[in-house]
């Protein structure tokens, strides 16, 4: 199967948007206890970037979670690979993620933080692709919402390639 | 669960019947005024709840019946999926006619022992009393016809045909129950062992026909959402005897998004008959949540999960 990439975002529509969540979310979270959980590994790069565009104290923290097949044990659950570092108890914790489609993840991600009782959860997406959803959660900030399409590019991978992209791209299949 | 309908001609003990029978087996009776109430508890319109009452116009009438016969079959379906009933008239013997565990009671008596029964109970002349006979036969006539546009003097319907005149009504009750008794145990022996279906339980191993749907099951499990796999066939279409002529039966049910979901691996183009399906669905059963997963969302779940077959050769980037 051959793929070809065809442009969905530009580096400028990206950053432009990234700055435009950093404004928001400065402006709603000023006066309380930030902390961004960054989901590892794919939202790394979104998670800097927005970051660097907050202009109110945060703690950054980095959650990883296994994701299903990459387990020796096929019949695995999911569990957490690289747990928080900080206590999120009494703090407002927003979750920053690279795409949001099925849900599953982050539905696994929001039930287990929420025991842990923070002072606020959300959830902050760079691209959302609601099309793809199999279970119902939240997204407090959305960057871009995409069709339903298979996106590369800025941390988003494919067998680990194309995370380095500066820009987001759909993964096409070309027609034989 | 079981279903016992009982349909009889007016005066000729079939309420007596239904009643005693309900009570030896401990099933529920399920009667005009309690699936009145439970229609109506479903948001069925009043007039529509009193569908045999009325006589619309004839123009309304196809749509009125259609809508009718589809809330009491589903209406009726639900409540029998959970416990054993003994349903009286509503022409359970149409609705229930292919249900598996099923038996059909049919009792008459001749007129004039009819008439002799309901001048006794209701304290009438003779006169009246025939009156009141007539009266009511015609009114059942009516309603079978117009809800199922068919003729309720059909022997293939019934299991079962009890004179009460010639048996006595507590004969007739005796006989009923002992063939009911009959049934179950035929019922009993043809579920040998070797037959009995297999039951699935949720998040075990289960007999799916796909293996997309083994590997769905296998993802929802990792991620610890509870599944249930084919838990409700919706029927979606019925022919003018209200057997289901169409029905559909969505793969999963995740009870804790309240959704269910149908895995389809065909191709685009062969998808249309599941999506005409899904409107169907959506139009009879507003309130139910479903979607369908088609082939590309669920091959971008693999290739998410790095679990699809393909390899990545010969790329031009191009962004």
């Amino acid at each position: 199967m051959k793929y070809r990439l065809e442009r969905l975002l530009s580096q400028e529509e990206i950053q432009a948007e990234i700055a435009r969540l950093g404004k928001t979310i400065s402006t709603d979270y000023a006066g309380k206890e930030l902390v961004l959980v960054c989901v590892l590994r794919g939202s790394v790069y979104f998670a800097v970037d927005l970051s660097r565009q907050l202009s109110i104290p945060f703690t950054l923290d980095f959650i990883s979670i296994s994701s299903y097949g990459q387990e020796s044990d096929p019949l695995g659950i999911v569990r957490i690979t690289k747990d928080l570092d900080v206590h999120i108890a009494g703090k407002d914790v927003l979750i920053v993620e690279d795409i949001v489609d099925t849900g599953l993840s982050l539905n696994y991600l929001l039930r287990n933080l929420k025991t842990r009782h923070p002072a606020g959860l959300r959830v902050c997406a760079l691209l959302n692709v609601p099309a793809r959803r199999i279970v119902a959660v939240p997204v407090d900030y959305q960057g871009f919402q995409l069709p339903n399409v298979y996106a590369v590019g800025y941390g988003l991978d494919y067998h680990e390639r194309y995370r380095n992209l500066l820009e987001i791209a759909a993964l096409v299949e070309e027609q034989q | 669960m079981t279903v016992i309908t009982v349909s009889r001609q007016f005066g000729a003990g079939g309420e007596l019947l239904a009643r005693a029978v309900a009570e030896e087996t401990g099933f529920l009776l399920v009667d005009r005024k309690l699936i009145a109430s439970g229609l109506a508890e479903l948001g069925l319109p009043p007039q529509l709840v009193r569908f045999d009452e009325t006589a619309p116009k004839a123009e309304q009438l196809e749509k009125k019946r259609r809508f009718y016969v589809t809330a009491l079959h589903e209406y009726l379906t639900d409540l029998a999926a959970n416990r054993s009933i003994v349903l009286l008239g509503r022409g359970g013997q149409f609705l229930f006619r292919d249900h598996p565990d099923a038996f059909h009671i049919f009792i008459h008596a001749p007129l004039t022992q009819r008439v002799e029964w309901v001048s006794q109970i209701y304290g009438l002349e003779e006169k009246s009393a025939v009156r009141l006979v007539r009266e009511q036969e015609q009114r059942k006539k009516r309603y079978i016809r117009r809800a199922f546009g068919h003729s309720w003097v059909d022997l293939a319907l019934y299991d079962l045909i009890l004179n009460t005149a010639r048996l006595t009504p507590q004969g007739a009750i005796e006989i009923a129950l002992f063939a009911f008794s009959r049934f179950s145990e035929r019922k009993r022996q043809q579920l040998s062992p070797a037959t009995v279906p297999e039951i699935p339980e949720a998040g075990k191993a289960s007999p799916f026909k796909h293996q997309s749907e083994t590997e769905f099951a296998r993802v929802l499990d990792f991620y610890n959402i509870p599944w249930q796999y084919e838990p409700r066939t919706f029927p979606l279409q019925w022919d003018s005897e209200g057997h289901v002529t169409e029905a559909f039966t969505p793969d999963f049910y995740l009870p804790d998004q309240n959704i269910y979901v149908e895995l389809t691996t065909q191709r685009q183009k062969l998808v249309w008959r599941k999506n005409k399906k899904m409107r169907r669905l959506k139009e009879l059963y507003p309130e139910v949540n479903a979607k369908i997963i088609y082939g590309k969302d669920y091959s971008s779940l693999l290739k998410k999960f790095g679990l699809d077959k393909n390899e990545l050769k010969n790329d031009r980037r191009q962004p």
